[in-house]
């Protein structure tokens, strides 16, 4: 695949996730003012259950089976335990979906983080220069593999000083033989 | 350097040249961010400052979520095994020489 492919790719890839959002967007934005969400909170009150349904559904895409082989297939599907196995599969996204929001509010709120777009630009940026961070490693990691795994290979062998440690301590049995 | 090394550096080049793109995209995007924010306070009276917040709002929260998509999107070109499997088993019958860098 070339670069150009790759850029319409993307493009049309883009567009169609963008229209997904726009309607969850405009559909929270309407809930929240419904609710009676002030302006100031609105963005993050609709922004950080969307983006942890986001997190929650490539969690779900990442844990897929791989293989045709894995997938069962579903042939009764239109049974009443599908629909209801199916209903709680939502219920259950939903939940965890709230339970996260919630935590997140919290700790917005916690850190005095949930108003002042200032504040939450920051917060967009340390997202922003963790993700670089991550791409840096694992661009590193691609380039010095041996090395960073001889590197981690040390740091776990200092981690594992108390283990070490117990190591140098004669063995149990050895102490009863003396009795 | 052998061969394999070779054909890994440039399957690396090739995944940061993807990376990029996607940063390229990401740059778009915020500029027609910035873009739409500026327009909405030029073209609608002074009388709208109330609209033109929430429109602004809203336009945020959208452009915040395409942020994250491409963010996750550039992970992906390194960790492939994280793209929708679906996608990658109906590519098994036309195989690519850089499938993993496809959705």
């Amino acid at each position: 695949m070339n670069y150009k492919t790759e850029f319409y790719s993307i493009f049309e890839r883009t567009l169609r996730v963008g229209a997904t959002f726009v309607a969850l967007s405009v559909g929270g934005c309407l809930i929240g003012l419904a609710l009676g969400v002030s302006p100031r909170e609105l963005g993050v009150a609709v922004a950080v259950p969307i983006l942890w349904l986001f997190a929650i559904s490539r969690v779900f895409v990442a844990a897929m089976p791989r293989t045709p082989s894995e997938a069962k297939p579903i042939t009764k599907s239109a049974t009443a335990l599908f629909f209801s196995l199916a209903a709680m599969f939502v219920a259950g996204i939903g939940a965890i979906d709230f339970a996260l929001s919630g935590a997140t509010f919290s700790f917005l709120r916690l850190h005095n983080l949930s108003s002042g777009s200032y504040r939450i630009s920051a917060t967009c940026g340390e997202i922003c220069a963790s993700v670089l961070l991550v791409l840096t490693a694992l661009a590193l990691r691609e380039v010095f593999g041996d090395l960073a795994t001889a590197l981690t290979v040390v740091i776990l062998r200092i981690l594992r000083w108390p283990t070490l440690l117990a190591d140098a301590v004669p063995p149990l049995h050895k102490l009863q033989h003396h009795r | 350097m052998n061969g394999d090394d070779k054909a890994e550096f440039i399957s690396l080049c090739r995944k940061v040249g993807f990376a990029l793109l996607r940063l390229v995209f990401l740059a778009m995007f915020l500029a027609a961010h910035y873009g739409l924010n500026i327009a909405l306070r030029l073209v609608l009276p002074s009388n709208m400052t109330k609209f033109v917040e929430l429109a602004q709002i809203m336009i945020g929260v959208i452009f915040l979520l395409i942020y994250a998509y491409l963010a996750w999107d550039m992970v992906t070109v390194f960790m492939p095994r994280l793209k929708r499997p679906i996608l990658q088993m109906a590519r098994v019958s036309e195989p690519d020489e850089n499938d993993e860098l496809q959705d």
